[in-house]
């Protein structure tokens, strides 16, 4: 367990301060945010065509409400933290790839729905939309996070007993 | 047929989370308290020149600052400028109702539940802690006229330094402290959602 533990903080720190230097965010970070805005506001669309989006804001054209999505909005944090886990964890490289893949899709469906709930929370009330911004969602993100670790260890083969055999 | 264990465990999580988010909002005047001391002590013992005063309002500390004015500002000679600013310590302390409502769900011994429950909120105060200190010193370096947050004498690296702190503090410690302590605290309850758990993590 210590050993997860300590593989784990280091990849989340490299990771982490990864994330936060100018190439990284020129390259990767500004341009999946600007594509979560986007996507959001395409989904949003579907039932509501009052909505825009350019760069990282959806704005409702008829209110003039509009939410940034900044870092911390954009679901980047919890994936470096399933990522740092399944990394640290012992098990086959194919497993940690499909873990990755399934994990990411699940914590951006996650904060998608997210910036969709939080955007019409806003334009009906902002004591609401603080309280969901800053501590509700937060909590159910990592909640999503430790729900994809969970399900994918169970799928980790148990470890064969050769020294037993021998 | 048996409902999965993760469902059942999330299940619980989830009913208790509003739980504990309503009891944290409602105490947080006195869940509140440990933080301020600390970042209170430490930052005003830290930085006693520009630092003059940090107060516990609720859940905001107010943080009371004075400098030598800028050139652009009036003061009666020989005074200081004063400024107040606000930190809102709630937005890194929600890591508390979620490892409460995780400790609340795992079915574990009365007396053990209490002592991980104890030693997570300890842990739990100092990530905010953390981030309290780490947003009044970005607000320092960052927020303010260059020539005040010149007068604190930090070098390029020791801002970068401070705003990685900042980040850090703010978006990873109160996501991953709960979890990281809750899997710690839990490796037996784990080993029972999750069968051959432990030979897995002994590899």
């Amino acid at each position: 367990m210590l050993r997860f533990f300590i593989i784990f903080l280091v990849i989340q720190g490299a990771l982490f301060t990864a994330e936060l230097t100018r190439p990284i965010q020129q390259a990767i970070v500004i341009p999946f945010t600007q594509s979560i805005a986007s996507l959001s506001a395409w989904l949003v669309q579907r039932f509501d065509d009052g909505v825009i989006a350019y760069s990282n804001i959806i704005r409702d054209q008829d209110s003039g409400f509009a939410v940034a999505i900044e870092a911390g909005c954009n679901g980047v944090e919890a994936t470096i933290v399933l990522v740092a886990a399944m990394l640290a964890m012992p098990a086959p490289w194919k497993l940690k790839l499909i873990g990755i893949a399934s994990g990411f899709t699940a914590i951006q469906a996650m904060n998608l729905l997210r910036i969709i709930t939080l955007f019409y929370l806003g334009q009906w009330n902002k004591t609401a939309f603080d309280w969901a911004h800053l501590y509700i969602w937060q909590a159910l993100i990592m909640l999503d996070v430790l729900i994809v670790f969970l399900i994918w260890l169970r799928f980790i083969p148990a470890k064969r007993k050769t020294a037993d055999a021998a | 047929m048996q409902p999965s264990p993760v469902k059942t465990f999330m299940l619980k999580v989830v009913l208790w989370l509003p739980i504990c988010f309503a009891v944290w909002y409602y105490m947080r005047g006195v869940i509140g308290l440990p933080t301020f001391f600390i970042a209170d002590t430490l930052m005003t013992g830290w930085l006693p020149d520009f630092i003059k005063d940090i107060e516990f309002k609720g859940h905001l500390l107010n943080v009371v600052l004075q400098f030598d004015p800028p050139a652009n500002l009036k003061v009666p000679e020989g005074q200081k400028a004063e400024l107040l600013f606000s930190v809102n310590s709630l937005a890194y302390g929600y890591s508390i109702p979620l490892y409460t409502a995780l400790v609340l769900a795992t079915p574990e011994e009365e007396r053990a539940k209490w002592i991980h429950w104890t030693i997570g909120f300890i842990i739990l105060v100092l990530a905010q802690t953390w981030g309290v200190s780490f947003e009044i010193l970005m607000t320092l370096l960052f927020k303010l006229d260059t020539a005040m947050s010149a007068q604190l004498g930090f070098s390029a690296y020791q801002k970068e330094l401070v705003a990685l702190g900042y980040q850090f503090g703010y978006l990873i410690l109160p996501a991953v402290t709960p979890l990281v302590l809750w899997i710690g605290f839990h490796q037996e309850f784990i080993g029972e959602l999750v069968p051959g758990m432990r030979d897995r993590f002994r590899r």
